[in-house]
């Protein structure tokens, strides 16, 4: 599979229709790949494709992280299915042309959850919780795929996507609440979380903002909140499920799970899936006449 | 030096005696996760503060996620108070009350980076003590755990170090079999502390075991860096502007995450907090990998693209530190390597360094690279 | 302990509007103590706060010759510096310092000295303009006193009752300039940038003189170029570094060039030093 899509970049970057194809490639560490951009034809021996790419490579193609596409007209990218859903919404969000784009897709059977928990293969111990139920196993949208593309329906809503959710969701009020107030306690503030998103995407973040000073920096407990609540909002309608805020956290905390927890709600107030769709607008900054409005109280 | 002998099952029961004595004891503990079970779930291990002798990791996993440097350098503090009166403001100081404080399992290379530390914000820098970094020190005594089990990421020996080393340590402790540990007792804050638990110390150690495990443990990293050559390469400014930087640095995301986990990195911030009139002036941690870090005030940033925020990390690790401050800026602990969610490895920027430097001739820029 | 990161109050005696965007304080410390015991030397700079907004690096933009009062001139750009300019004649405001090196006096003893600035940066240049006039009219320590500044237009030139003083002064040559479409009709100076009319127009000798240039980095390397033309040798350039500071301890990690810290191993530096220094700044 790996060689049709080593084959397929050789072709696109010898006959110059793209300027860089960005993929994964072996990390300093056997659990861990990295990712790569390659620009030479010769260089394609490197791309590799397995569970331990967790990687969300369509970060690359936000403008927060431009510097890595200055002066590429247009750019080659492996994604597997949660990727290309980054990738469809950051198109529906106009932050990126479909014609700037050159899809590789690849069949996925699902990641690893964390580099530290790669033992050599991949089965439920360590499958990571956003691959259970995942109905892009065989991407959605793609410029290139080795083999068929049998159909899949992809019309299903999210399940309760995991049980953590579920786990805390069950908890009383105040328990949940002091749930996250541990967590947080550890949280001080880097910023990972952001810069991972594929969707992060303001020039300049509202954290960043000092006139006004809108959320403290500071990571005290009014900091780390607003910071976290501000993200997931920002993210409501938009978030794509990959996970690597998660991932990224240098403390271990499990950020996504609010994102998790507003897909849910973003599905069943407005039967929206972020990520499906090359046009539509998710439902926060579009409003339909037959709009549910039972929640407006 | 005095040594003696403990058993690693009376950790828990040192704890419980420096509890009674009221001092404030911290140790590396597991977070209790959602879901213990699941294919998410990690085992976050942290230095934070303990109430019990049952509730502690010493000595198991290796590195906490955090790091004592929030204990000394806080993640944020009040420098002071104001109070707006009109055109009049008072300021109003703040009274930090900090425990006696015995930080327990602290690993060499943490231990190694706090003479780090110190060289910032004492008044060996300029002058200038910070208060509350002396406060905090001058009340925390360390326990250090030599390493059994370092992992693939671990390069303390790269760094002039070691994984049994007793730099930075007050009361040093290391495992020699049976169960057993060899106790050291360095500084006189560890003999204090040791008095405290001379009930559960016994006899003279055993120096030949502590050192034959020591050495033992330092041939299992396998993470081997030659950082001879480094600060002197990099001394050399024209290399400041090699292709290398671009290269190895373009898939850095700016996340922050590598200086916030670093046991030496110490860069931070201050803003003023209102509450209506009045307010707390703020000293949090920040990051010279922030887009803004170094923005000026016109505009220009002298460190507009990522890869150079990168390269004055590596910079300040390995030229800024031993030369300016003249302690160790890189401890080889690997929380970097381990954190960095694109896998960017400063080891390999080690490596890379180290090639320029025996190669002087190979090309100076790659002119494919953009 | 003293706490190093509080800040001293002084009150704003005076406010003057010195261009658009641009005012000077006059300030005065509230406690007496404080203010017998203050001294600093031309070239350092202060931390000055508007509680409730922050902390914003100025330099200390008047003469340790006339001590009366203290005075800092910046331009409003952000939060601190809004707070800062919303504040009137009595308001409380906070200093720490004087932090920093300074410019060597010593070293420019019985040599002719030009001062070369543009915009904004002509404050940290005023401070060793006077302390140099002052001292020369003391002890005629100095040799022949040259000022070339610009701004973009005329209305944005700051300090212009100074500028005319200067040059109604003995001994002093003034040249100023505005960039090309910022003169007025009755504009009596140069047009020009201001690198451009030191090589073209001024054109000084480098004999037994020295220049301290203050502006932008891009300035600065342009005026430093254009000296190097004319003849002046490194050691006889000199800079202060605005960069990006924030404790003006040596400790927040921000302002370093390579292993220099501006706030503490700087501002004040010499081209020959500069020059020493990777291209981080």
């Amino acid at each position: 599979m790996i060689e049709a899509i080593r084959n397929q970049a050789r072709l696109l970057l010898e006959n110059g229709d793209v300027d860089v194809v960005i993929g994964y490639a072996e990390g300093s560490d056997p659990s861990r790949t990295t990712p790569i951009f390659i620009r030479k034809a010769e260089d394609v021996e490197k791309l590799i494709y397995d569970p331990r790419c967790i990687n969300s490579l369509p970060l690359y193609l936000n403008k927060r992280h431009e510097y890595t596409r200055k002066g590429w007209k247009k750019t080659a990218i492996i994604g597997k299915g949660c990727d290309i859903r980054a990738i469809v919404q950051l198109i529906a969000e106009n932050q990126l042309k479909r014609d700037e784009i050159y899809i590789l897709g690849v069949p996925c059977e699902g990641v690893v959850s964390h580099p530290e928990k790669w033992d050599g293969s991949l089965h439920d111990g360590n499958r990571a919780s956003k691959c259970i139920g995942c109905d892009v196993m065989t991407p959605h949208e793609t410029d290139f795929f080795p083999g068929d593309k049998p159909d899949v329906d992809r019309s299903t809503p999210y399940e309760a996507t995991s049980k953590n959710v579920a786990t805390l969701m069950e908890l009383e009020l105040d328990k949940r609440f002091a749930f996250w107030r541990t967590d947080f306690d550890r949280c001080f503030k880097c910023y990972a979380c952001r810069e991972v998103c594929p969707h992060c995407s303001c020039n300049t973040c509202i954290t960043d903002e000092t006139t006004p000073s809108w959320i403290d920096p500071a990571a005290h407990k009014k900091g780390v909140f607003s910071w976290h609540l501000t993200r997931a909002m920002h993210l409501v309608g938009r978030c794509t499920g990959c996970g690597e805020c998660t991932r990224a956290c240098p403390m271990g905390i499990q950020v996504d799970l609010f994102n998790q927890r507003m897909k849910e709600v973003v599905q069943e107030s407005y039967s929206y899936k972020p990520g499906y769709s090359l046009e539509d607008k998710h439902p926060l900054i579009t409003y339909k006449v037959d709009d549910r409005e039972d929640f407006i109280k | 030096m005095k040594t003696a002998t403990l058993n690693k099952s009376d950790i828990g029961k040192c704890i419980d005696l420096l509890l009674q004595a009221d001092l404030r004891v911290i140790a590396p503990r597991l977070q209790p996760q959602v879901d213990e079970d699941g294919p998410d779930a990690l085992e976050v291990l942290t230095f934070t503060e303990v109430k019990s002798g049952e509730d502690h990791q010493v000595g198991e996993g290796l590195l906490p996620l955090n790091g004592v440097k929030e204990f000394l350098f806080a993640k944020h503090e009040p420098l002071f108070a104001y109070e707006k009166r009109g055109k009049k403001i008072e300021i109003i100081p703040v009274h930090h009350e900090y425990p006696q404080t015995v930080i327990i399992g602290v690993r060499p290379c943490d231990a190694a980076s706090i003479a780090s530390l110190e060289s910032v914000f004492s008044d060996a820098n300029a002058g200038f003590e910070d208060p509350f970094f002396t406060e905090r020190r001058s009340r925390t005594t360390f326990i250090t755990y030599s390493c059994t089990a370092p992992d693939s990421s671990c390069f303390c020996t790269s760094v002039e170090l070691s994984p049994d080393s007793a730099k930075g340590s007050d009361l040093h402790l290391t495992e020699i079999g049976d169960g057993r540990l060899h106790v050291e007792v360095i500084t006189k804050a560890g003999e204090a502390v040791a008095k405290q638990l001379q009930d559960l110390l016994e006899g003279e150690g055993d120096q030949a075991a502590r050192e034959k495990a020591g050495a033992e443990v330092t041939e299992k990293l396998t993470r081997i860096r030659d950082s001879a050559p480094i600060m002197e390469w990099l001394m050399d400014t024209a290399n400041f502007d090699d292709e290398m930087w671009q290269r190895l640095g373009e898939k850095c995301i700016g996340c922050g995450a590598c200086t916030f986990v670093c046991p030496t990195c110490h860069c931070f911030d201050i803003v003023d907090e209102n509450k209506g009139s009045k307010g707390y002036r703020v000293k949090f941690w920040d990051s010279c990998q922030f887009d803004h870090f170094t923005l000026h005030a016109s505009g220009h940033n002298p460190r507009d693209w990522q890869y150079k925020r990168y390269r004055n990390r590596f910079n300040c690790k390995f030229k800024i530190y031993p030369e300016k401050f003249e302690t160790p800026g890189c401890v080889g602990c690997g929380r970097c390597i381990r954190a960095c969610p694109v896998n960017l490895d400063i080891t390999e920027y080690m490596a890379e360094v180290a090639h320029k430097a025996a190669n002087p001739n190979a090309m100076k820029a790659d002119p494919d690279f953009e | 302990m003293s706490n190093i990161y509080q800040p001293d109050l002084m009150t704003i005696t005076k406010v003057i509007q010195e261009a658009p965007g641009i005012k000077t304080f006059h300030l005065k410390f509230q406690d007496e103590e404080v203010a017998n015991n203050f001294s600093f030397e031309t070239g350092q700079f202060g931390e000055y706060s508007a509680f409730g907004a922050g902390e914003s690096t100025f330099c200390i933009a008047s003469s340790p010759t006339r001590p009366e009062h203290i005075e800092c001139c910046f331009r409003e750009t952000g939060k601190v510096t809004t707070a800062l300019a919303n504040l009137t004649e009595g308001d409380t405001i906070g200093f720490r310092g004087p932090y920093g090196n300074t410019f060597p006096l010593d070293d420019w003893k019985g040599k002719n000295l030009i001062f070369i600035g543009g915009g904004i940066a002509l404050p940290p240049l005023r401070s060793v303009i006077w302390n140099c006039l002052d001292l020369r009219e003391q002890d005629g320590r100095f040799g022949h006193i040259s000022i070339v500044y610009g701004a973009r237009s005329v209305q944005d030139l700051v300090y212009k009752r100074e500028i005319e003083e200067w040059n109604q002064m003995e001994n002093v040559t003034m040249v100023k300039t505005v960039d090309p479409g910022g003169e007025t009709d009755d504009w009596d100076g140069h047009v020009g940038f201001v690198p451009h009319v030191l090589e073209n127009d001024f054109k000084p000798d480098p004999e037994n003189t020295v220049a301290i240039v203050c502006g932008p980095p891009i300035m600065i390397k342009f005026a430093f170029e254009a000296l190097e033309r004319l003849g002046f040798k490194q050691e006889q350039m000199v800079t202060t570094m605005e960069n990006r500071m924030k404790c003006g301890l040596g400790k927040c990690g921000r302002c370093n060039i390579g292993s220099v810290y501006v706030c503490i191993d700087g501002p004040v530096f010499t081209a020959t030093q500069l020059a020493a220094l990777p291209n981080d700044f």
